[in-house]
């Protein structure tokens, strides 16, 4: 076959590709690490998650996202009673492995937000805000240590098992207009707004977000 | 002396001799060789497993159907052969029938689970099982055993000290079964220390075994006398079982050693 042909061919395939990822409407996929800059009682250092979102004509933005925010280990000592680690390496674990340690709590955050999006030449911005509903899951000793189930209530969010808080988020799209992106964004969780004029506030409930995004449904990111 | 031409007959006849003798045991062990691959068939019914516990009063056992499109199957000029039906082998581990043996026939060659029912009397007996497939040649093909029970446990919950966990037991009570034992059951964790109090009435009748969960069988760390202190070594579900008598039982968790 001429090799003409062939570049021709795939020009316009590309070119289509990127007319389609150009429409206004459109379904996207995004996977997602969070960083922490600060540990707190919501996130922890890193988290894991993704994004399913929708942009509308105009630039009009719903998200949903799911974050795994960390795994808490816990300890007793007979002299202080129950702890939580600081992280895993601090855990006087006597030998046993991480997955043989039966004693933790994880933390999950389901959020739902909306927003707008935008092109600046290559770049897409976006900013949205919603609400987070963070949620602590126990392992199964709570079944069996009612102690351990009660001090990792007590340090987890609100002295409890769930938390709903407000969050905002912005971010950076490139390319704007391709089926894959890289997005890179600050997200933060206002947990208890009474604690706003603490120093340490923001650092404490920020994540810096970095993702790989996919346009599903043939719209374009702004 | 013997002659030359005698001498040829006599190492002739050896040798005649050596041959009808690795004739005959060839076809010997060709023979036990046909024998045994009918006995340990290739295709056999696998990932047999019985549940462990999971009922009071059943064990549910499941496996995987024989693979009868194998390529030594085929290659026997076997794939036509059909499976008839299934036999499911119960044999006694532990308690005081410990070795004897039920046998199921007839299970219907399209499923791949049966129930064992009606252990209610029999809780806390360890049980292995074995599924025997039997085709249209007359070949048996014979899983690999995998052990079950029924049992029903209470669940305990710990306290750091014996005051925060308190249990009162009966084996007389309508739970318990036909030789007097009734169960608890706690998630333990490994390397740590815990130590099982047991109150009970008449004390020279009763008693209080731990047992691993998989095995139904006293744990390495198996503990002889209520009070004791056992290390568990292991991460896990434990089961306290009581026998004889009545009484109340607490355990208590002291932490990593």
């Amino acid at each position: 076959m001429d090799r003409r042909l062939v570049l021709i061919g795939a020009l316009t395939v590309v070119t289509a590709l990127g007319a389609a990822a150009q429409t206004a409407g459109g379904l996207f996929l995004a996977g997602e690490v969070g960083i922490g800059i600060e540990t707190d009682d919501l996130v922890d250092g890193s988290a894991l998650g993704g994004s399913l979102g929708y942009r509308f004509p105009g630039g009009l933005l719903l998200v949903g996202s799911y974050l795994f925010a960390g795994t808490d280990f816990y300890y007793f000592e007979a002299d202080s009673g129950w702890q939580q680690a600081p992280s895993w390496s601090e855990v006087p674990s006597g030998g046993s492995r991480r997955g043989d340690w039966i004693f933790y709590r994880q933390r999950h955050v389901v959020g739902m937000s909306a927003g707008l999006s935008g092109r600046v030449g290559p770049v897409g911005v976006f900013g949205t805000g919603g609400l987070m509903l963070n949620v602590v899951s126990l392992s199964d000793a709570e079944d069996y240590y009612p102690e351990f189930t009660e001090a990792a209530e007590e340090s987890s969010i609100a002295g409890g098992r769930t938390l709903t808080t407000t969050t905002v988020r912005a971010g950076l799209v490139y390319p704007a207009r391709g089926s894959f992106a890289g997005t890179l964004s600050w997200m933060v969780n206002f947990d208890r707004i009474a604690d706003a004029a603490t120093p340490s506030y923001f650092q404490r409930n920020s994540l810096v977000v970095i993702g790989v995004s996919i346009q599903a449904g043939g719209g374009g990111r702004g | 002396m013997m002659s030359r031409n005698a001498q040829r007959r006599n190492a002739c006849n050896r040798g005649i001799g050596t041959l009808v003798i690795l004739i005959v045991l060839s076809l010997a062990l060709a023979g036990c060789d046909t024998a045994l691959a009918a006995l340990t068939d290739s295709a056999r019914p696998t990932d047999v497993s019985a549940t462990d516990g999971e009922y009071e009063t059943q064990v549910e056992i499941t496996w995987t159907a024989p693979d009868l499109s194998s390529e030594e199957d085929e290659k026997e000029g076997s794939s036509d052969r059909q499976l008839l039906r299934y036999e499911l082998e119960r044999q006694t581990m532990t308690g005081p029938l410990i070795g004897q043996t039920h046998l199921v026939y007839d299970i219907d060659a399209g499923t791949t689970e049966y129930v064992d029912q009606g252990l209610q009397l029999n809780q806390g007996i360890l049980y292995e099982y074995r599924v025997r497939a039997v085709f249209s040649d007359e070949t048996q093909g014979v899983s690999r055993p995998d052990t079950g029970y029924a049992i029903t446990a209470g669940d305990i919950q710990l306290g750091s000290s014996l005051g925060r966990s308190e249990y009162v037991y009966n084996t007389a009570a309508a739970h318990a079964t036909a030789d007097s034992k009734v169960w608890f059951t706690f998630l333990a964790q490994q390397g740590w220390r815990y130590q099982v109090q047991a109150e009970t009435s008449p004390a020279e009748t009763t008693g209080v075994r731990l047992l691993s969960e998989k095995e139904l069988e006293p744990a390495p760390e198996n503990i002889s006398e209520a009070g004791s202190i056992f290390t568990a070594e292991r991460s896990g579900l434990h089961y306290v079982e009581l026998h004889g008598g009545s009484g109340t039982v607490s355990v208590r968790y002291l932490g990593a050693e």
